[in-house]
């Protein structure tokens, strides 16, 4: 169990890579530490990454610009709250000047020719991105197998998954490459590659973090956010991006607390809530004693533990791949290689050249959901998916709403099973979308939620555990996962060298 | 034909596009304005950059909503923007963000009043509106004229301008019926200043949706739709064009089809366009960028207290208050700017004229009308109460005999006239106190639409101005009745005709200058004596 102190490790440039941002932050203020060091650090770490054979690179980082990270740094206001810190983002968020490829081949030549208002923030507080990641093309996919730019290891176990979609940015944080990363979260896209790599993630409250610029998947689901080693770089990072954006409708009119300084306020009387549909025959042996030993923790910490239902859970999966279908196969209906991205040379005429230019651009997983996606809003079948699917939305956020009346948090597993080995069980993709049952909830109902990791199964792999709280209520999911880091600790993985 | 013609009922229905003239667009900020550099007035979002997102324009709104108030339409509270998908080039998110279930106004109508040529009313009626939707434009393809180039360019400055579509009930039974709605539509658009009504920009454009049935059957027929039409001409030589093809059909025992059709003006026949090989569907679903949008009733009140006089109610107030006739209500009420001019002339012509009020009572009526010469001009006296209206029909002679014919349509539409209405009315002043002749006006007219001067330099410059001193016109005729003894003598025995010439000749000597009432009185006085 690490303490992590802020302070610099003795003379070790080796061990620059294992600080956290909070105290690459502290050290960068003290002029301890340049960001340049730093850079060259995780630069040379990804270089030694790329000179691997297939197998055994992670292959999490597709894009570096260390010149522009320096200039940015540079320019990172003085005092800021990330004073310059380096940091990766993943591949579908604009960065001017960045490629934005989403991992699609239809989008292999574009570049960001504006900048997200979440990245935006990250600069304006101090951030520096040096690095763009992997990722499932276009945010679709559980373990990022799905791309243009080969699958991502986890740097944990190399033919092991590092989860999906934002398998890249955790990966990157879970291989010591960065010490945080930015990714985004539709059904579980933060937290599922998360806990595949024993590092931590937040999905915010659906409105917290503005989505202009991140390329949308499912425009109701998505949101940006946080993925890291440390529970306090998840709440510096959260408090560089949140806040109401006036180019982004969806987002909330409501002031930032300062997530960072609340993380030491002492929690009193928190009700955790189990819902035990969360708990069922599905999920592993190891995982649940896992779990429930987490759960202890919070009882002994002083917490109050219930049992809950939520019946309506299993509908949570099929409204997510509804709706997040229906939204994706018109969000991505403007991708047809004639603005950006790659036309296809042999079009003969326009509606060819949608055809194949967009036959050409995509894999087979984004193919699917949009077929799926058309299929749920043509005609004919609207009410009896689409028209169903947001109804049915509205009646399980109002359960979740009613349970967390009482209590303060809920608490369920990560992951029920495993982390899958690279290649495995995904011949028929709805197994795959099933392993996504855990995570949609939080998207379908817009609730905050964050998953961080509490053990280690049998093989060394991480066990996670996930929170959803209030929405906008941020804080209190970071002070009770604070704690846990603080008076727990959390598991040390013994990948890096 | 002819006879057969009563067989059918013609049935038709509008959908108007009006292009609203706000200064930005409806998702994002770039300007609106036209006619500029091809793909200038763009940005991510209505290039449909991928991850940008719109924000909705609440001006655009605002204006929508406007247009419901004054259809007496039902202004919804809650309204909601939905997604229509399809590919096209002109659509760079291949989706078009519309209303289709919850339109910002449902149910409405419009009043039209069909004039015969000379502007007398035949008859009015009512045009139900069914829905006001607010959607954005799509860009424009450009395509090369010379045929080897395989090339088209697309300008995406139009795309995500606010457009309003306004979709009437299928209430119209003649092509002339439905020219007349579509007038009084672009009307009310100006008037509210929601839309610059512009046809030839593509600003206004409309599809007309044709169909006949047997008369007395309640049903309705299958219809076509003409797209796209976007003059009054064409709209009616259209419809024209539709009924004797449908009735063609109809009387043959072949049934109409329904689809889309294309006019051309050349020929003045439709034609069907290409038909996609499947039906389109569009799967509309609501755009989860844009949460529901709220007009409040609070909103909606200030709106109504804000809203201007509109052309149906001007053209009742200018027949009761200005005692107009149908036709120079309608005409005067005909467009905003002129309305504007009208009221403001006529206002001009009224404190002039009671200004100048205690010389006239001094002087002889002249062309004046006898209400005027006898009694004290003021509100309170019925006599008085007729001064507005004299004067205000004044001004509308002189509007419709000499300012509409130096008027062009564009510089109506941008209010720029040839001669500032406080001219005009000051003209009409002086026409109805008998200081001017209407041939003095005329020329007067003509002289400020080409100088910089005001009516009273040119009054002075040219001596414009009639004599109404008695004593002095009487002098004048005593001076004709003495060169010309001759032709009185012969009036005295019985030679009417004689007056005449007598007149002419006095005009003559007072230089074109004598109050001709008041100069003929004398003459016949003198010679009755």
């Amino acid at each position: 169990m690490t303490k992590e102190t802020g302070l610099r490790p003795e003379n070790t440039v080796s061990e620059l890579h294992r600080l956290s941002l909070f105290a690459i932050v502290k050290l960068l203020k003290k002029k301890e530490l340049t960001v340049k060091e730093l850079l060259e650090c995780y630069l040379q770490r990804l270089e030694e990454d790329e000179r691997q054979p297939r197998e055994s690179r992670i292959n999490a980082v597709v894009y570096k610009n260390k010149e522009e990270a320096l200039k940015q740094a540079a320019n990172a206001p003085a005092d800021s709250l990330l004073g310059g810190a380096p940091i990766i983002i993943k591949e579908n968020l604009h960065l001017l000047g960045y490629p934005v490829r989403c991992a699609s081949k239809i989008l292999s030549n574009y570049k960001a020719t504006y900048s997200s208002t979440a990245m935006l923030r990250l600069l304006k507080n101090g951030a520096s991105i040096f690095a763009t990641a992997n990722m499932d093309e276009f945010a679709m996919g559980s373990a990022n197998e799905n791309s243009m730019h080969g699958f991502v290891c986890n740097p944990l176990a190399k033919d092991y998954i590092p989860g999906g979609s934002s398998g890249g940015p955790a990966a990157a944080v879970a291989g010591y490459f960065t010490s945080a990363s930015i990714g985004s979260d539709t059904g579980g896209s933060i937290r599922q590659p998360a806990a595949c790599c024993g590092v931590i993630g937040l999905k915010p409250t659906y409105g917290r973090v503005s989505r202009y610029g991140l390329v949308a998947f499912a425009s109701s689901f998505d949101q940006i956010g946080p993925i890291a080693r440390r529970v306090e770089d998840i709440a510096l990072l959260l408090e560089a991006m949140a806040g109401h954006d006036e180019a982004d409708s969806t987002s909330a009119k409501l002031p930032v607390p300062s997530y960072s300084k609340a993380l030491e306020t002492p929690i009193k009387n928190l009700h955790i809530a189990l819902p035990k549909e969360y708990l069922g025959d599905t999920v592993h042996p190891q995982i649940r004693r896992a779990f429930m030993q987490a759960v202890d923790f919070y009882e002994k910490q002083g917490a109050k533990i219930s049992e809950v239902s939520l019946p309506n859970t299993d509908y949570a999966l099929s409204i997510y791949y509804i709706l997040s279908t229906a939204e994706a196969s018109s969000n991505l209906a403007r991708f047809d290689g004639i603005r950006y991205g790659n036309p296809s040379k042999k079009a003969e005429n326009l509606s060819d050249l949608f055809f194949r230019s967009r036959s050409e651009g995509f894999g087979d997983e984004v193919k699917r959901r949009i077929f799926t996606g058309s299929y749920v809003l043509s005609a004919g079948y609207y009410d009896d998916y689409y028209m169903k699917a947001l109804k049915a939305r509205r009646v399980v956020y109002d359960k979740y709403m009613a349970i967390l009346k009482d209590a303060d948090l809920l608490m369920m597993p990560t992951l029920p099973y495993r982390v899958f080995k690279r290649g495995k069980d995904h011949e028929d993709p709805t197994e795959m979308y099933r392993s996504d049952v855990f995570n949609v909830a939080a998207n379908v109902v817009g609730l905050p939620s964050m998953s961080l990791p509490c053990a280690k199964d049998s093989l060394g792999l991480p066990i996670s555990f996930q929170f959803m709280g209030r929405p906008f209520d941020e804080a209190l999911m970071l002070r009770a996962a604070y704690l846990y880091q603080q008076e727990h600790g959390l598991p040390v993985f013994e990948n890096a060298k | 034909m002819e006879a057969k013609n009563l067989e059918f009922e013609v049935v038709i229905g509008l959908e108007v596009h009006a292009q609203l003239n706000t200064e930005t667009k409806l998702f994002c900020r770039c300007r609106t304005s036209f006619g500029e550099q091809a793909n200038m007035n763009v940005c991510p979002v209505c290039l449909g950059y991928p991850g940008a997102l719109p924000v909705l324009n609440e001006k655009a709104l605002v204006k929508a909503a406007l247009l419901g108030l004054a259809l007496q339409g039902k202004v919804n509270e809650q309204s909601l923007f939905e997604r229509k998908n399809y590919f096209y080039p002109d659509s760079p998110k291949a989706y078009q963000i519309s209303q289709l279930q919850y339109p910002i106004v449902s149910a409405g109508v419009l009043p039209i009043h069909l004039r015969n040529k000379n502007g007398e009313d035949l008859y009015s009626k009512e045009i139900q509106i069914e829905r006001v939707q607010l959607e954005e434009d799509a860009g424009k393809l450009m395509h090369s004229e010379r045929s080897e180039v395989k090339q088209s360019y697309v300008d995406l400055n139009r795309c995500s301008t606010p457009l309003l579509e306004i979709v009437s009930k299928p209430d119209m039974r003649s092509a002339a019926e439905a020219v007349e709605y579509f007038k009084s539509l672009r009307r009310l658009l100006i008037y509210l200043d929601i839309s610059d009504g512009n046809m030839q920009d593509g600003s206004m454009r409309c599809d007309v949706n044709v169909s006949l049935r047997a008369r007395g059957q309640k049903a309705l027929g299958t219809r076509t739709e003409t797209k796209n039409m976007n003059t009054f001409k064409g709209i009616e030589e259209a419809i024209q064009y539709e009924i004797v093809r449908q009735r063609a059909l109809l009387l043959s025992g072949e049934k109409v089809i329904q689809e889309t059709m294309l006019f051309n003006s050349n020929t003045g026949k439709t034609k069907p366009m290409r038909s996609k090989e499947e039906a389109q569907d569009y799967r509309y679903f609501p755009d989860p960028d844009l949460f529901t949008v709220f007009f409040s009733k609070e909103n909606l009140q200030s709106l109504k207290e804000a809203m201007p006089e509109l052309p149906d109610a001007k053209f009742h107030r200018y027949k009761q208050e200005f005692l107009l006739s149908s036709y120079d209500a309608a005409l005067m009420s005909s467009s905003k700017n002129l309305a504007g001019y009208f009221e403001h002339a006529s206002a001009e012509a009224l404190a002039l004229f009671k200004e100048a009020k205690p010389a006239k009572e001094s002087s002889a009526a002249g062309e004046s009308s006898a209400a005027g010469e006898s009694s004290p001009a003021g509100e309170s006296s019925p006599a008085g109460k007729l001064q507005g209206p004299l004067l205000a029909k004044r001004v509308c002679n002189l509007i419709s005999t000499e300012l509409l014919s130096l008027l062009t349509e564009v510089r109506l539409e941008q209010a720029l006239f040839p001669v500032p209405a406080e001219a005009i009315g000051s003209m009409a002043a002086m026409l109805e106190q008998g200081l001017i002749s209407s041939k003095m006006a005329k020329e007067i007219f003509k002289a400020l639409s080409e100088t910089d001067k005001t009516v009273e330099e040119i009054v002075l410059e040219r001596g414009l101005k009639l004599i109404c001193d008695e004593a002095a016109l009487e002098a004048i005729v005593d001076k004709v009745l003495a060169d010309h003894a001759k032709v009185a003598a012969d009036f005295k025995s019985g030679k009417a005709k004689a007056m005449g010439y007598l007149i002419g000749q006095a005009m003559k000597a007072s230089k074109g200058q004598a109050e001709p009432k008041l100069l003929s009185k004398i003459i016949q006085d003198k010679l009755k004596s």
